[in-house]
């Protein structure tokens, strides 16, 4: 398990990250979203030594981290690129021997990954002939070429298309279940709900949620039901356990105030007659992101 | 097999052991993975292969060519009218073959040339053949003097031919002139070879220990040698550095290696190409001196070259890692015209300096023990047979330790600025960031 504790980073004047704390559970994999410039990058940063931090803890394994654990993490920096002028093994091969596999058994690690990736024809390409999705998925292996231990990936998915995202989603999901704690940084926000098990919600250098994503849907604001019965359903305005958002004829967006019980609204619905619909309105990812942003 | 729980508690070792046979590697280790990738790319590079085939036929053109234009001594055609003019042209003609070569003798401190006599019917036609160019020069019968001879030329007279006319005209006089007083001809040969032979012999009380022009030469072919290979693959190395910066794989490599490890990589793999494009060099060059029979110039490299090698690896180190920083401010390769300035100060300086002071003295001696000068001036001492071994020595510890110094600064730049891809650092700011 990867722990951040009350980590701070200062550029100059600016507070870069705020006592930033979460941690990225083995087996899972924990989405990382916020803004431009809430301070993703350089967190990642922190965490794979790139940058230090002026005070606070990176713990990986119960333990501040080391540089030797680190050279088993696995890296894909926002900023993407390889050398244009090598080919897409030769890179491969360079960075798994840097983080200590031997000649031969990166070979053989680069030509499984590259085939697991549907890059294995353009292995012998130099990295330049290769089109933006296809750089793309090279980059991504070399990330992967040392079997890293953790794995922290800037937008992974941007700029491949929509079967490329299927194979990369397979793909991490495999790295998590094999026990590899994930982190992953991504814009597309329906991509990291079904995704991901936990997520990290980071503002202005903040942390503002974090944890499973389900449980932080459900619990990121008082419940809310969409409501469809027979009549005119404008009468919930007069009950006082809940707030109307939205009532159009037979239907309606309530809002239960703390301490309501679903329960009681529904039988006092099944009291006026028939209800069609009874639902629980989980926010998206999205709906909570806009709302942190604001 | 993992430890997923939906409570965040911490589970340490919870994450799989690698799969693939992972060691740590050593520092050493990784700098070597650098180098060898440096190493590979720049001799799959075809500009780097061109520009390699390219100095070695300079070389091996600059080393044959002047020995083939050269080949056998000047020619010069000379008219002659008159049976006078003849008999001193065939007589300088002997002496010009017999100048080639130290003998002393009638030839002594007579330049060598090729003299070819052409008689003509009289002088107009000879100076019409002169003006024409057909001939270099007329040797005719002298209007002013009677019984003397004129040497005629156009603009100018060939270098060697006054002298051995001169030479040649001499002995014809003494000669008929003692042959009229009687002696019989056997003994007036005689008497011309032993006024031949009176000629003093020279020596030097203090002989240059080489011809200095050539030690001069091989001088400064050691120093363009050193500028070059550090011009040239110090901006490859800073290159290398921007190109990693501009194509953004440095944050990757960063993570993966300590910094200083790829500075020590590119710096390695770069030393290794220049002192082996160097040696390569320098083969031809003594391979090519060897084929056309230039034996001193060879013996002088075989006994320089052990130093000059030194010194060239310990400078190129101690400049190839300022070079690392250069690029490391830059961060685009357009950035690099700017922050390579103060390095191309540092080594057109020096390179000038050590070309116009290269006679021994007290400047040559400052020279060959400040840093950046002694990689150049250090080697022509010794050359010159200016300095001992152990003077060498010192200077090259004085190199050492500055290299020591360079490298902790230039490491220090290169890391703290090898991530800032936004812009061109200051160099001000690139020392503090």
């Amino acid at each position: 398990m990867l722990e951040l504790i009350d980590v701070r980073r200062s550029f100059g004047a600016i507070r870069a990250l705020e006592d930033v704390s979460f941690v990225v559970r083995p087996g899972r994999l924990t989405g990382f979203i916020g803004a431009n410039g809430a301070g993703k990058t350089t967190t990642k940063r922190i965490i794979l030594g790139v940058l230090a931090a002026d005070s606070g803890h990176v713990r990986w394994r119960g333990a501040d981290v080391t540089a030797s654990d680190r050279r088993r993490f696995g890296y894909m920096p926002e900023e993407r690129g390889l050398y244009p002028k090598m080919t897409v093994v030769d890179q491969l091969v360079f960075f798994a021997r840097l983080h200590g596999v031997g000649v031969r058994d990166a070979r053989r690690r680069a030509e499984e990954l590259l085939g697991e990736l549907g890059l294995g024809d353009r292995a012998g390409d130099k990295l330049e002939k290769l089109s933006l999705g296809n750089a793309q998925r090279a980059q991504v292996a070399a990330s992967l070429i040392h079997d890293p231990e953790l794995l922290v990936l800037d937008e992974p998915f941007s700029g491949l298309d929509p079967m490329a995202v299927d194979v990369m989603g397979a793909m991490l999901r495999r790295r998590a279940a094999a026990g590899v704690p994930v982190l992953f940084s991504s814009h597309q926000l329906d991509l990291v709900e079904s995704l991901c098990d936990d997520v990290v919600l980071i503002h202005a250098g903040r942390i503002v949620a974090t944890g499973e994503a389900r449980y932080l849907r459900r619990t990121h604001r008082p419940d809310r039901y969409r409501i469809q019965v027979g009549g005119d359903a404008g009468w919930l305005r007069d009950r006082s356990d809940l707030q109307v958002l939205d009532v159009e004829g037979p239907s309606a967006l309530v809002e239960l105030r703390p301490g309501a019980d679903d329960q009681a609204l529904l039988a006092a619905a099944l009291e006026r007659g028939p209800v069609h619909a009874f639902t629980p309105v989980v926010p998206t990812l999205a709906e909570i992101f806009r709302e942190v942003a604001r | 097999m993992s430890l997923a729980t939906d409570a965040p508690a911490p589970a340490p070792g919870a994450g799989t052991p690698a799969a693939a046979p992972v060691r740590e590697p050593g520092l050493r280790e990784l700098v070597g993975v650098v180098t060898q990738r440096e190493l590979l790319v720049k001799l799959r590079d075809k500009t780097f292969i061109g520009s390699t085939i390219f100095l070695l036929l300079v070389v091996a053109v600059s080393i044959v060519l002047p020995v083939v234009l050269n080949r056998g001594n000047p020619e010069v055609r000379l008219a002659t009218v008159g049976d006078r003019a003849g008999a001193v042209a065939t007589a300088a003609a002997r002496l010009g073959v017999l100048a080639d070569g130290d003998a002393p003798g009638a030839a002594q401190g007579l330049e060598a040339a090729r003299i070819q006599p052409r008689p003509f019917p009289d002088a107009a036609a000879a100076q019409a053949a002169v003006r024409a160019g057909t001939v270099d020069a007329a040797l005719v019968p002298d209007a002013a003097a009677p019984g003397g001879l004129a040497l005629v030329g156009e603009t100018a007279l060939p270098g060697p031919l006054a002298p051995l006319v001169a030479a040649a005209a001499r002995e014809q006089t003494l000669g008929s002139r003692l042959l009229a007083a009687g002696l019989d001809p056997a003994a007036a040969a005689t008497a011309l070879t032993a006024a031949a032979g009176a000629a003093p012999a020279q020596h030097l009380l203090d002989p240059p220990a080489q011809d200095a022009n050539l030690t001069l030469a091989l001088s400064l072919a050691f120093s363009m040698l050193f500028f070059f290979a550090s011009f040239l693959f110090g901006m490859s190395i800073a290159q290398s550095v921007v190109e990693e910066k501009q194509s953004r794989v440095v944050e990757i490599l960063v993570a993966a290696v300590p910094v200083r490890a790829l500075l020590a990589g590119k710096v390695a793999a770069n030393t290794v190409l220049a002192l082996g494009q160097t040696v390569l060099l320098g083969a031809v060059g003594m391979i090519g001196a060897g084929l056309v029979g230039q034996g001193d110039v060879l013996s002088l490299i075989l006994r320089s070259t052990g130093w000059f090698l030194l010194f060239f690896v310990l400078g190129f180190i101690m400049l190839a890692a300022l070079w690392a920083a250069c690029g490391a401010v830059a961060s685009r390769l357009e950035d690099l015209n700017a922050t390579t300035v103060p390095m191309q100060v540092l080594l057109y300086l020096p390179f000038f300096a050590a070309v116009y002071v290269h006679d021994p003295g007290t400047l040559q001696r400052i020279l060959s023990y400040i840093p950046f000068t002694a990689p150049l001036a250090m080697p022509q001492r010794l050359m010159s047979g200016d300095a001992a071994w152990w003077e060498a020595l010192i200077s090259a510890g004085i190199v050492v330790v500055t290299a020591v110094g360079v490298v902790g600064i230039a490491t220090r730049l290169y890391e703290r600025n090898v991530l800032r891809t936004a812009g061109r650092v200051p160099w001000r700011e690139a020392w503090n960031a």
